[in-house]
């Protein structure tokens, strides 16, 4: 378990690869797609690697840990690692980031330039493996802002539509979010004299006093929660979606709002345990608005990626839901809610994105009816996605939001009946979810006869999307892949609540 | 694994191999979707063998140290009657489908979902953990919908589909808080502990019995919930006959069964039960005498049926309902069979277009008689002992010898007295318009379906005649379905028929066949038609209950998003980006910015005050 150079190896990968993409000429246009996939392809093989010599039996403690000086005067230090928390996280972003690398070869979005994209791609990989590993509050936030300016350029550079102002409104609000958190976190360092999350989440930040703890835990939050998206701070997400070009999409909906929910479970539940306590009974109210909310507002959308943005909300309301619990069993489902999220809404826009490569669009107003004969196999993979992602039992889906309610029902909180009344409006939120993907697959899937056949899933596809249709089943029928992995590392964290709670 | 798992298991598998080889061959579609069932059938036979049933197979599934998958199997008397009926209705509709969909094209993917219905349907039967349980619940859910809307080129069938979805999804949200208290409240997943922990305590009985109870409604089509089938007519007949007559409608009967104890010890949710069935049943066949389609008339009478099974259940036998849940399986599953047997041969469901047709189709005809002479309750046929069965729990219960009041006996005993005669009325009707009167032009080409659609009929009429012979032995049914290990006291009545009953259904049963013999010379019987052929209303009350508060508020919160929220972000970001221009704006006033910022704000200081004083 002491094999330091695995995540640094990880890191550095992709980050050599954007550079060798900077730095070459023109001539690298040809080759771009192919770095792409090699790095990627590696990293995943990285990350088979760790999952595999990951110490099952101390899933709760940092692996392949690397603790390095940084900024010694202000006690920041670069220290990264895994456990079973964020294992899960950093395996989500190699798959998702080798899809896109695979889908990308064929298929550079307009106007063209594989080089910029693939190397944008790369360095958009960095952050986001980076925020998952970081264990030092300032590296984190690093990594957390790394990630934007690349997913910018995505939006702005090869997405459609209004797509500088949605890339606008993007980055504004998410930096406006991350400043929140930074003070939140100078809060943190200033009163522990620590940026060490291990330190802090150690039982440190829980002997701050209970304004600090307070005032911090509010900044992070607010921070973390505009990058989930937590209602009502959720409308940058449905405009980047529209705009953003598929993998943007995929990797936005399924790495980058992860990074909130990942905050939160990181970071403020073990490190401000005494805020947590009393600000989680109104995490659970927005987390039950948002689910809501996400599906009501799904249903009234003409547009298929905004639907899919606002069903987002409604599933990052459940994971929220989870941790608001502070459960083990809570806890444990949002986990799990946000590993299937990624994967199911990720292969949700994949297969929209391919939708609009065959129709040029993803309105109501103009897509043609009748996929499900027009294009048979690529029919069934939208009605596959939009099933697991209504949260069908057996499929990946289910179990977040099953075990979101199952600790809803007994939170580790005084508050009972509370939390009943937003069990039983949570629970109403899943129907919702199927009403308007039932009305997707009505509208796109279904309808009288088709306007001609379109060109099917292609082999690309296939190996792009594969993984992630096999693990929507494997996840489903098997969640103690999972779990195992998560479930002592969240014994741990709730060591450190355990005090707090009344 | 265990034999049990694999029963549920090879299903699922024929579904993907039918799916992956179905596109290349036709022929071999249709071989692996009869193996599926079939072979679960076999396993089921084998099962019985480890009868009697003092234990029941007691099984964890993929089993593990650590959280195990959740496929825990019980294997008891009850479980293994309703497997080998799902087995055997299973695969004689598959053998059937592939005569009645032969010229579909899109066969494979439907005899695929007919098989990964078997297997969920068969999951529900054998599932000994809560968790397995709701998958199996709810991917027979998602099977239903994808077979009603199997020709999604009609806009019936959509609408039907996603009715049905959508309805019994509704009812959902009931079954699962209910799993989910059941499994905080008794912190066990697995079903006869969680059962008998949540039947010791009288409070969680009631409310896990409840909510639970809403789920079964849904899935059973009852009182409110009732109204998507007779829509989900819109599906092949194959389908009606399987999963909307046979098997997952009667998963609602079948899960309180299987819950006997806990709902046992909530009387006051039997109470509602019954009141639900009594409505369901006489509500359902007074809608079945006005239909005017072949299909749905067999759907208003399923209904009425269910509500049987689940009046016996809140009256206190759970044998009577299960005895009556396996007679109609049988009788149903031919009846609609048969119907589908005549729409492929006349190609039309309508009564107007039906008539004459005992020369043309005399072994449809034979079986058909035979099903509903059962459905009527006729000696000594299935249904007359199961039916018989039903009212004498009920007159139990009216002497005050069960859980529930003298007067919830009483009610169930007469509303299913009368209801014996409308269905006689309906069931006459039918027959009439259907065979009798003027025969078809032979131009029309009116014939006998293959034998590979009539042989199962044979094949279901053979039980349709003798199961009921069950009943002879006071104690046969009973012992068998009996679960001692599981389920310590469950009331057992006995199922042999009685004389005042007897006496009673005969004279209903007259009455109500020369009621329908009056019937049917009218094509449009006008007993208070437009409100019974509209459901009783439910669909307007749905309509203004649920669908148009749900849109209007669908409406309102897109331009809420739009013009409230994100106009509040818009101007986060214009005055992050300071641009005097934009800024002078603001001061010249944008009043409706002002006031949307302000909005927001408000929401979310009232839903901070709530939270402060809810907690």
């Amino acid at each position: 378990m002491t094999s330091t150079w695995l995540l640094p190896t990880l890191l550095v990968l992709p980050l050599i690869g954007a550079v060798v993409l900077l730095v070459a000429g023109v001539q690298a246009e040809r080759w771009a797609v192919w770095l792409g996939v090699a790095v990627q392809s590696f990293g995943l093989l990285l990350t088979l690697l760790a999952l595999v010599s990951f110490n099952l039996e101390q899933a709760g403690s940092m692996h392949f840990v690397v603790d390095a000086e940084w900024i010694p005067e202000l006690f920041i230090g670069f220290r990264i690692g895994v456990d079973g928390i964020s294992l899960p996280l950093v395996a989500l972003t190699s798959l998702l980031g080798w899809c896109a690398a695979i889908y990308t070869v064929r298929r550079v979005p307009e106007p063209g330039r594989a080089r910029g994209f693939v190397g944008l791609l790369l360095l958009l990989q960095v952050g986001m493996l980076g925020t998952f590993m970081a264990l030092d509050l300032i590296l984190f936030f690093v990594f957390f802002e790394v990630v934007l300016a690349p997913m910018w350029f995505l939006i702005a550079f090869w997405g459609t539509g209004q797509r500088r102002r949605a890339a606008n409104t993007f980055i504004l609000y998410t930096v406006l979010g991350s400043v929140v958190m930074l003070v939140g976190f100078l809060i943190i360092m200033v009163e522990t004299g620590s940026s060490d999350m291990v330190v802090l989440a150690d039982g440190l930040g829980a002997q701050m006093s209970g304004g600090a703890q307070m005032a911090a835990a509010l900044l992070v939050l607010g921070g973390l929660a505009v990058k989930t998206p937590m209602w009502p701070f959720h409308t940058w997400l449905p405009d980047a979606h529209t705009a953003a070009p598929t993998v943007g999409s995929v990797l936005l909906a399924g790495v980058l709002l992860k990074m909130g929910t990942y905050g939160m479970v990181r970071i403020v539940v073990p490190t401000l345990p005494d805020a947590m306590v009393q600000i989680a009974p109104y995490l659970a109210a927005f987390a039950v608005i948002g689910i809501l909310y996400g599906a009501v507002a799904s249903y009234g959308q003409h547009d298929l990626k905004r639907v899919i943005a606002f069903s987002s909300v409604g599933h990052m309301g459940f994971v929220l839901l989870g941790i608001s619990t502070l459960s083990v069993v809570g806890i444990n489902a949002a986990l799990f809610g946000n590993i299937a999220h990624g994967i199911i809404t990720g292969l949700l826009f994949f297969v929209v994105g391919g939708i609009k490569d065959r129709t040029g669009t993803t309105s109501f107003d103009r897509l043609p009816r009748g996929l499900y004969s027009s294009a048979p196999h690529l029919g069934f993979l939208l009605g596959f996605a939009a099933v697991a992602s209504l949260g069908m039992p057996g499929l990946a889906g289910f179990w977040g939001e099953f075990l979101a309610l199952v600790g809803a029902y007994e939170p580790a909180l005084p508050q009972l009946s509370f939390y009943r009344v937003m069990l039983v409006l949570a629970a109403i939120g899943m129907v919702l979810a199927a009403a308007y993907f039932l009305r997707v697959l009505r509208r796109v899937g279904q309808g009288p006869t088709p306007e001609g056949p379109l060109d099917d899933v292609a082999a690309d596809e296939w190996l792009a999307w594969s993984p992630l249709i096999a693990l929507t089943v494997v996840l489903g029928v098997a969640p103690v892949l999972v779990f195992e992995l998560t479930e002592p590392a969240v014994r741990v964290v709730m060591e450190s609540v355990g005090g707090a709670l009344p | 694994m265990t034999a049990p798992l694999v029963m549920v298991l090879l299903p699922a598998v024929a579904a993907f191999v039918g799916l992956l080889v179905g596109g290349a061959s036709r022929p071999a579609a249709a071989a692996v979707a009869v193996a599926g069932p079939l072979a679960a059938l076999v396993i089921a036979v084998s099962l019985v063998a480890q009868r009697p049933w003092d234990d029941p197979i007691v099984d964890t599934g993929f089993g593990g140290a650590l959280q195990p998958l959740p496929s825990a199997t019980v294997v008891d008397g009850l479980a293994i009657t309703v497997a080998l009926m799902v087995c055997t209705v299973a695969t004689l509709v598959q053998v059937y489908s592939i005569g009645y969909m032969k010229h579909e094209p899109r066969y494979p993917s439907y005899s695929a979902f007919v098989s990964l219905f078997t297997a969920a349907m068969l999951a529900v039967v054998v599932a000994g953990d809560l968790v397995f349980l709701v998958i199996g619940w709810e991917v027979m859910g998602l099977c239903s919908y994808l077979l009603i809307g199997q020709n999604w080129e009609r806009e019936e069938a959509r609408q039907a589909a996603v009715k049905a979805f959508l309805v019994t999804k509704v009812g959902d949200i009931g079954f699962i808080i209910g799993v989910v208290v059941l499994i905080g409240a008794t912190a066990t997943t697995m079903i006869p502990q969680a059962v008998q922990a949540a039947a010791a305590d009288p409070t969680v009985a009631t409310v896990a019995s409840g909510l639970i109870l809403l789920g079964v409604l849904g899935k059973s089509a009852q009182f409110p919930f009732h109204d998507w089938l007779p829509d989900a007519m819109a599906g092949p007949s194959p389908v009606s006959a399987l999963i909307h007559a046979a098997t997952m409608v009667a998963a609602g009967v079948y899960v309180v069964a299987r819950f006997y104890p806990m709902f046992l010890a909530a009387p006051g949710v039997l109470t509602v039960m019954a009141i639900i069935a009594c409505l369901s049943m006489l509500g359902a066949a007074a809608i079945a005498v006005v239909q005017t389609d072949i299909k749905r008339v067999l759907a208003w009478s399923t209904v009425s049926q269910l509500a049987y099974m689940v009046a016996a259940l809140a009256v206190g036998s759970r044998d009577a309902a299960v005895f009556h849940l396996l007679s109609h399986a049988f009788f149903k599953a031919l009846l609609f069979l048969a119907a589908g047997a005549v729409i492929h041969s006349v190609g039309s469901s309508s009564l107007r277009d039906l008539g004459g047709l005992r020369r043309a189709m005399p072994v449809t005809f034979a079986t058909m008689t035979i099903g509903l002479l059962a459905l009527v309750g006729v000696f000594p046929l299935a249904g007359f002992f199961s039916k018989e069965s039903v009212l004498i729990a009920a007159e139990h219960a009216a002497n005050g010898d069960e859980v529930v009041a003298a007067w919830v006996g009483w009610m169930v005993l007469v509303v299913a007295i009368v209801t014996v005669t409308v269905t006689a009325m309906y069931a006459v009707r039918l027959w009439l318009l259907t065979w009798t009167g003027p025969r078809p032009s032979p131009a029309k080409g009116v014939h006998e379906v293959p034998p590979v659609m009539y042989l199962p009929l044979v094949a279901l009429a053979v039980p349709t005649l003798l199961f009921g012979a069950l009943a002879l032995d006071a104690d046969a049914l009973p012992t068998w379905i009996k679960a001692t290990a599981t389920e310590p006291s469950v009331g057992a009545v006995a199922l042999t028929p009685e004389l005042v009953t007897i006496a009673l259904s005969v004279i209903a049963v007259l009455v109500g066949a020369i009621l329908g013999l009056r019937a049917s010379r009218r094509q449009e019987p006008d007993l208070g038609r437009p409100f019974l052929a509209n459901g009783l209303g439910v669909d307007t009350a749905y309509d203004w209950l649920v669908v148009r508060p749900f849109l209007f508020v669908v409406r309102w919160t897109t331009r809420f998003d739009r013009h409230v929220i994100g106009r509040a972000v818009a101007g986060v970001g214009s005055g992050t980006t300071g641009a005097a221009e934009q800024l002078q704006h603001n001061y010249r006033g944008d009043v409706q910015r002002y006031v949307s910022t302000a909005l927001t704000a408000l929401i979310v200081a009232v839903v901070i005050v709530l939270v402060t004083v809810a907690t």
